[in-house]
């Protein structure tokens, strides 16, 4: 008898400390977020049309309209085989922001109290959102994803990323989106990122980059919650395949 | 077997605007608006990404043909069919349904397979 009740009380004293502890857990962003901030946490993907642009209208200049004519991507209305595509994801390489959220492909969000993280799991990709308080770098570093600095506006995070490499060359181009919109070293993206509810993220976009655009490009992009837990995804794997279509190098 | 004779049929099909929407790359080489039904001896199964694969041999009065199916990644085939490396094994008798190559290759973006037991696995149907 008394070993029964040592043991409701062992079970009342274990699930009293879960709830605490899912309740901690739960909101464990907060402590790190100022009041009001979001919690973006969770597995993410998009819910937009993958074959879609920011606007339907891109006002192109001279400059990024001659290279969509020369783009030949591997979506939409230009899809172009595999073995003539020169969009940069079909070698694998990295496609850049916004151009990763096209794909079909979960990613999931981890609020830090100096960092913000996005695991992306196609290419098995990390992208650091820098949340404390810091400048882009004097002598700018270009990098494949460039730099991101963030911060809250009250229900929403502000993320700036600039020092993307932009477009690259005839074979290995990397765009906006899947369908061939370029864009130059000198962008500068902002991301306006808010909670919709429970199961929906927004994510407001505007492309600032003169040499593309003759005016700031927008568009919002949104996301719904997935109960995946991520998994590996090596597009390296490509180099094995012994799919004639997918191997362009042939 | 089961209805399905060893030679290629082919028929037209209705292209699902929702499957063009959903299409990953490399699926530009294959005809959406026809499908073809092969019927044949699994050779090797490929479970990789970006696109698994798999090689049956197919008789075809009384020639082997080889044929080729495409599929999306692993874990679109792991997580809504439970899919894996060893789920197809050579020797295995199998039907793939799916939409030919342009090429005219025995080649094909598979949207059906067909397994002994007679079940069938629509692999499209997974959500975007």
């Amino acid at each position: 008898m008394q070993i029964r009740k040592n043991n409701r009380a062992a079970r009342l004293l274990a699930a009293v400390a879960t709830i605490a502890c899912l309740t901690v857990c739960s909101n464990a962003y907060s402590q790190y977020a100022p009041a009001g901030a979001p919690d973006l946490t969770g597995v993410w993907q998009r819910t937009f049309p993958g074959n879609s642009s920011l606007m339907e209208e891109m006002p192109m200049t001279e400059w990024a309209s001659e290279r969509f004519a020369r783009a030949k991507p591997l979506h939409g209305p230009r899809t172009a085989s595999a073995t003539e595509a020169n969009a940069a994801e079909i070698r694998c390489l990295p496609m850049g922001f916004p151009g990763y959220y096209y794909r079909p492909r979960p990613f999931e969000i981890f609020q830090l109290p100096d960092r913000l993280l996005m695991l992306f799991e196609v290419d098995n990709f990390w992208r650091v959102v820098h949340l404390d308080g810091r400048e882009f770098p004097e002598v700018p570093l270009h990098t494949w994803n460039g730099t991101s600095i963030g911060h809250y506006e009250g229900d929403t995070l502000v993320v700036e990323t600039r020092h993307i490499l932009g477009w690259e060359s005839e074979s290995n181009q990397r765009w906006l989106d899947r369908l061939g919109h370029p864009f130059s070293d000198e962008l500068v993206l902002t991301e306006r990122i808010r909670r919709i509810d429970d199961e929906t993220m927004e994510i407001e976009v505007t492309v600032d980059d003169p040499v593309a655009y003759s005016e700031p490009v927008s568009g919002t992009l949104t996301f719904g919650t997935k109960s995946y837990e991520l998994a590996e995804f090596i597009c390296n794997e490509l180099m094995l395949s012994q799919l004639p279509e997918m191997r362009p190098e042939q | 077997m089961r209805g399905f004779p060893a030679t290629v049929i082919a028929s037209v099909a209705i292209a699902c605007v929702s499957y063009i929407a959903q299409a990953h790359h490399a699926t530009s080489a294959f005809d959406r608006q026809n499908t073809v039904t092969v019927e044949g001896t699994v050779t090797r199964w490929q479970f990789i990404n970006p696109h698994s694969g798999i090689w049956i041999e197919v008789e075809n009065d009384g020639a082997v043909e080889e044929w080729i199916g495409e599929f999306q990644g692993t874990l679109d085939l792991y997580r809504h069919f439970n899919w894996n490396k060893d789920t197809f094994h050579p020797g295995d008798r199998i039907t793939l349904t799916g939409y030919p190559a342009f090429d005219g290759s025995s080649a094909m973006s598979v949207r059906i397979v067909g397994f002994p037991d007679g079940t069938e696995v629509d692999v499209r149907s997974a959500p975007d």
